[in-house]
């Protein structure tokens, strides 16, 4: 037992885990929002877009992380918003908007990379790519004659995602080029990075082992939840960059959206690129790490009844499963459930903080290494039982403000062992109760 | 006389009938376009274009939802070889020539043979034939392999394979000849009494010979109205001394030709409004000089915008709809409209691009 773990029951995080911006909103992001549209309303564009601007800025361990900043005088607001690798500066005046994200330098840029950005400029709905003399720049102008909170999101949203997804593109596809205005980006200290490649080779490891241990035949579908989960648990664990994130990210949209191929051959493919993580020498694993500032979540909000929906139906298979004594995949499905969640859905606060708790629990030696408490004891097969219940009470109860028929369930989880653990946070973190105030 | 030798030899008088609701297809009997009155989807007006003929608007004059009839009236040249309505009876096995525009595939030509002559649905009779007609086939013509009108396509069987009906010439003729006789141009016939109707004698949409309520009626003196952002759209193109009947391809879609440039726009689901020209295609050669130069161009721009889709080059308007207003709105289409054909001669005439190719009748 903990005992400083006990009073402590507040969890900072020093490091990055999932996509998205992996930090708290400020929880007056409602009303800031509201303001914002009602100065719009007003005609007071530049306080609508400081309010908005406002409700944007992200929170870690109560810290603003400074992901936008702006200064404002009586006619002009100029801002910079952080995203990943992406530093978009814009001017805001009462009539329109301008917004740009520096790429790379216009004489380094060969045809086949001119082709990318023109074909991007056809997906895009409101950034552009241009260049002048010296840059290639994705830009965004929009009038603020009808401006609203919700019709500024949505422009710079898909510039800053769009100019940090291409940034990382870029260095993937044409590493020779070097990509310009990522001095805010921060590189991460060898001792973490040793650290993440010690866990990547042995969870390599350890999946070679959980592979072997599988029925000689009819074994695809268990081989691809294998291979699937420890995709999703680099992502949300290690998260990579540039290359590693790029070709893991393909190989998973592939997985899932080849409906020609067996089950098999896909595995094969996963198993494929697989070998190729294992065979990357720390020099090259590293180039593929970096901290940012986010400001924008990758994905849409999902609706709660598909979450609901997804861990239903895979609690069901953990079942079948479990019925034709297939036990030894059941660990990796348990697992697989928080990792894929994470990696897919864009999720509420509430739900991200407290699958987090689920996989640092799943992954408890992972987070030692990183010099965070450890919640299970894997040796001994123990809970830090007080710690976790702390941790789930102060997840929901600092959620309740906004929904307030959340309650909490750490009492009614079941610690006889960790699968039971995992089935009856599951079971809890359905029945959810989002009803606003 | 084959399916091409027909096709080929009467052409002419094959049409494109065009409304804000979709697209079929009539073809010239005498003086008048014989169409489906479900084509015609209880306009006044529609847009009609043939082989020899731009898109032009046309009056419907005849009006017949119990035939499934419409007759539209023009004002063009007739074909040097007219379609003739059969006289001859309809027999089981006979070959028959559907034509028309299936998907907008204009000038299709498909060949079956009639299944049954005379197949009963409700109190009409009906040729059933097993050419593959589709949607845009309505209101084409069945022809005998004389090159005769036998009949108009006018419905199918969903979900089913080859199964089409066409009304017989028997019926067209007897409506031709009862529209003659009313020697007006006007007419609404109505589905309960059978009795042809002079639109002006229609009051509050009821048949004044048996007071049913015609839908007809309420459709053709409602008309077609836009309404939000495609309303303010069509007023923004209007500003532009663009006549929206004309361009328009659907509720939501415009299309204005201006030299070799195509504009299109369209408004999606999404509440996205793109407006785009295809432009010419690229090169084989100096490739990265254009890339350049479109880049460069997009730093000097606003509203619009380079980008390249397959091997083309696209120069493009996109706005949300909420977003719109007629200020910034005009000012942009205006800038399309005058900057897609310039730009198409400065990339073909000065970087060898290559100009798109393009159906002609499309």
């Amino acid at each position: 037992m903990n005992w400083l773990n006990f009073f402590h029951t507040k969890h900072d995080l020093r490091h990055t885990f999932g996509r998205g911006i992996n930090a708290s909103i400020p929880e007056n992001e409602e009303e800031l929002f509201i303001e914002s549209y009602e100065a719009f309303e007003k005609k007071e564009v530049l306080n609508g877009y400081e309010f908005f601007f406002k409700s944007l800025i992200n929170f870690s361990n109560e810290e603003s992380n400074e992901n936008i900043t702006f200064t404002r005088d009586e006619d002009e607001l100029n801002f910079i918003i952080y995203q990943g690798s992406a530093k978009i500066t814009g001017t805001l005046t009462k009539e329109s908007l301008y917004a740009q994200a520096v790429i790379i330098k216009k004489k380094n840029a060969d045809v086949a990379l001119k082709r990318y950005i023109l074909e991007r400029n056809y997906q895009l709905t409101y950034a552009c790519y241009f260049s002048d003399s010296e840059n290639i720049m994705l830009k965004l102008y929009h009038d603020n004659i009808t401006m609203s909170p919700q019709k500024v999101f949505y422009p710079l949203r898909e510039l800053a995602l769009n100019a940090d997804f291409d940034k990382e593109h870029i260095q993937s596809e044409f590493s020779d080029i070097s990509l310009e205005d990522i001095e805010h980006i921060k590189k991460i200290d060898e001792a973490e990075l040793r650290i993440k490649y010690k866990y990547l080779h042995k969870w390599l490891d350890e999946l070679n082992v959980k592979v072997q241990s599988l029925p000689s035949n009819d074994n695809a579908s268990m081989q691809a939840f294998l291979y699937l989960k420890i995709l999703f648990q680099i992502d949300y664990l290690l998260v990579p960059k540039y290359k590693m994130y790029q070709k893991m990210n393909t190989k998973i949209i592939e997985y899932f959206s080849e409906e020609n191929l067996l089950i098999e051959a896909k595995n094969e493919e996963l198993k494929h690129y697989i070998v190729s993580l294992k065979e990357m020498s720390f020099e090259s694993f590293s180039l593929n790490f970096y901290n940012a500032k986010y400001t924008f979540n990758p994905t849409e909000k999902t609706s709660y009844e598909e979450i609901t929906s997804f861990i239903s139906q895979s609690l069901t298979k953990i079942r079948w499963y479990k019925n034709n004594r297939y036990l030894q995949i059941i660990p990796t499905l348990y697992r697989y459930i928080a990792f894929y969640i994470l990696y897919n859905y864009g999720l509420y606060p509430v739900v991200r903080e407290l699958l987090h708790t689920l996989v640092e629990i799943q992954n408890s030696e992972f987070f030692e290494s990183l010099d965070y408490t450890p919640l299970y004891d894997s040796k001994n097969q123990s809970f830090s039982k007080r710690t976790i219940m702390s941790r789930i009470d102060a997840t929901i109860s600092s959620h309740k403000g906004k929904y307030k028929s959340l309650e909490a369930f750490s009492d009614e989880l079941n610690f006889s062992s960790m699968n039971e653990f995992s089935n009856s946070f599951y079971l809890h973190l359905q029945n959810l109760n989002f009803e606003d105030i | 006389m084959n399916t091409q030798i027909i096709l080929e030899k009467y052409i002419e008088n094959i049409i494109q009938v065009m409304t804000p609701y979709g697209s079929g297809t009539g073809f010239i009997v005498d003086d008048l376009i014989v169409t489906n009155s479900h084509v015609v989807g209880g306009l006044q007006e529609v847009v009609i274009s043939a082989k020899k003929v731009k898109r032009v608007i046309a009056n419907v004059v005849y009006d017949d939802p119990y035939y499934d009839l419409a007759f539209i009236k023009f004002d063009f040249p007739l074909p040097l070889l007219p379609l003739q309505l059969s006289q001859t009876k309809v027999e089981d096995g006979d070959t028959t020539i559907a034509i028309g525009h299936p998907y907008g595939l204009n000038y299709t030509a498909t060949e079956g043979i009639v299944s049954r002559a005379s197949r009963l649905q409700d109190d009409l009779e009906y040729i059933q034939i097993d050419a593959a007609i589709n949607p845009g086939n309505s209101g084409g013509p069945l022809l005998n392999i004389a090159g005769e009108v036998i009949g108009v396509n006018t419905f199918i069987i969903e979900n089913a394979n080859n199964l089409g009906f066409s009304l017989p010439y028997f019926y067209i003729q007897e409506a031709l000849d009862n529209f003659k006789e009313k020697e007006h141009d006007k007419i609404i016939k109505c589905p309960s009494c059978k009795n042809l109707i002079c639109e002006e004698d229609i009051k509050k949409d009821y048949c004044p010979e048996c007071g049913v309520k015609l839908e007809v009626a309420r459709l053709r003196r409602k008309g077609y109205t836009p309404t939000g952002p495609t309303k303010l759209l069509e007023e923004i193109l209007t500003s532009l001394d663009i006549n929206v009947t004309l361009a328009r391809r659907s509720q939501s879609s415009w299309r204005i030709d201006k030299g070799s440039a195509r504009i299109d726009i369209n408004y999606y689901e999404n509440g996205i409004i793109i407006g785009d020209t295809k432009l010419c295609a690229i090169p084989s050669k100096n490739i990265d000089k254009i890339y350049d130069y479109l880049l460069e161009e997009n730093s000097n721009l606003s509203y619009l915008q380079f980008s390249i889709n397959e091997n083309s080059i696209y120069l493009s308007y996109l706005i949300v709809d909420s977003s719109l207003t007629q200020k910034e709105g005009r000012t942009a289409i205006e800038r399309l409209l005058k900057y897609s054909n310039k730009y198409d001669d400065i990339l073909i005439n000065k970087f060898g691009a290559i100009l798109q190719k393009r159906d002609e009748e499309d």
